[in-house]
């Protein structure tokens, strides 16, 4: 497993889908990761990243506020596999001591993990497969992966935040 | 409070999803309508309909969570309504311990189908915010 962290959340152009961009943490080539969301998961990310809460808990508040009312607590989330295209997730949360593991997809895991301010895995495999150089981006201009195209395609104030 | 039934979602003219109450007991019936996000009507909808997503959705994630927590929704709880805006409540169960979590209608609604838990509004609402079926005709 890599950590990873939230680089932003944006629109991919050609898809009109909302898209989260995961980095990795650490190391010297830090691999970027791209997974598509729905739009209120992405509203959901978006809104506590930039500290702007809606006046009434939206969804993943009130998931958190469940979590915490049991003295429950979440340990972190982990994107552990891919298939057929869909990613899949995981939160690990602890009560009394014991761990549980709870399927969920990787919008609403990002989506808990920002609010609990705890670490965001991904499976070595899935970063492997499906990730890239933050430094293939500016070199290839005939992308391999479709990914690449995204990020090339993403708006020039958001792409600034890729000049290597 | 009264109980109400989560009867069916549509839409308005300008495409705004609206989840329809009905009152489940007495006469007159009332209905009371409460205008939702489009996931949450999704949540609602998906459920209500009997078409589960293949992947869990937030709200089966949240039942997930509280089936973890060895907890269970025993009602949600419609309140009140302060500048449009409707607030409600899910009870929690947990042994005898029971807590009440501050809500928005449509979270709550969501989880109350899932659970097979009532929905009760409050009296002074649906008094005032409820119609009857005869005045949604003539409206």
């Amino acid at each position: 497993m890599v950590e990873v962290n939230i680089e932003f959340v944006t629109i991919d152009r050609n898809t009109r889908t909302p898209l989260v961009v995961l980095k990795e943490r650490e190391g010297e080539s830090k691999r970027i990761l791209l997974i598509w969301i729905g739009e209120s998961e992405a509203w959901a990310i978006e809104n506590q990243l930039k500290q702007t809460p809606p006046p009434r808990p939206i969804t993943h508040d009130l998931l958190k506020n469940v979590i915490e009312t049991f003295s429950g607590k979440v340990e972190s989330v982990s994107i552990t596999s891919i298939e057929d295209s869909t990613f899949y997730a995981e939160v690990t949360l602890e009560l009394n001591g014991e761990k549980f593991e709870l399927d969920s997809r990787p919008s609403d895991a990002i989506a808990l993990a920002v609010r609990c301010e705890v670490p965001i895995y991904v499976e070595e495999k899935v970063i492997e497969e499906n990730g890239f150089l933050e430094a293939e981006v500016k070199k290839e201009k005939t992308p391999k992966r479709d990914a690449k195209d995204i990020l090339e395609n993403l708006d020039d104030d958001i792409a600034k935040h890729y000049t290597v | 409070m009264v109980e109400v039934k989560a009867d069916y979602i549509s839409t308005n003219n300008n495409g705004t999803p609206v989840v329809i109450l009905k009152q489940k007991e007495g006469a007159p019936i009332r209905r009371l309508l409460i205008w939702v996000g489009e996931a949450e009507a999704n949540a609602i909808k998906s459920y209500l309909d009997e078409m589960p997503s293949p992947r869990p959705m937030t709200h089966d994630l949240i039942k997930n969570i509280i089936d973890a927590l060895s907890t269970t929704v025993n009602a949600v709880y419609i309140t009140k309504i302060e500048k449009s805006t409707f607030y409600a409540k899910l009870s929690l169960k947990a042994d005898t311990q029971e807590i009440a979590i501050d809500s928005r209608p449509s979270d709550a609604i969501a989880m109350a189908i899932r659970f097979n838990a009532p929905i009760f509004v409050d009296e002074g609402v649906l008094e005032e915010h409820g119609f009857l079926e005869e005045e949604k005709k003539d409206g």
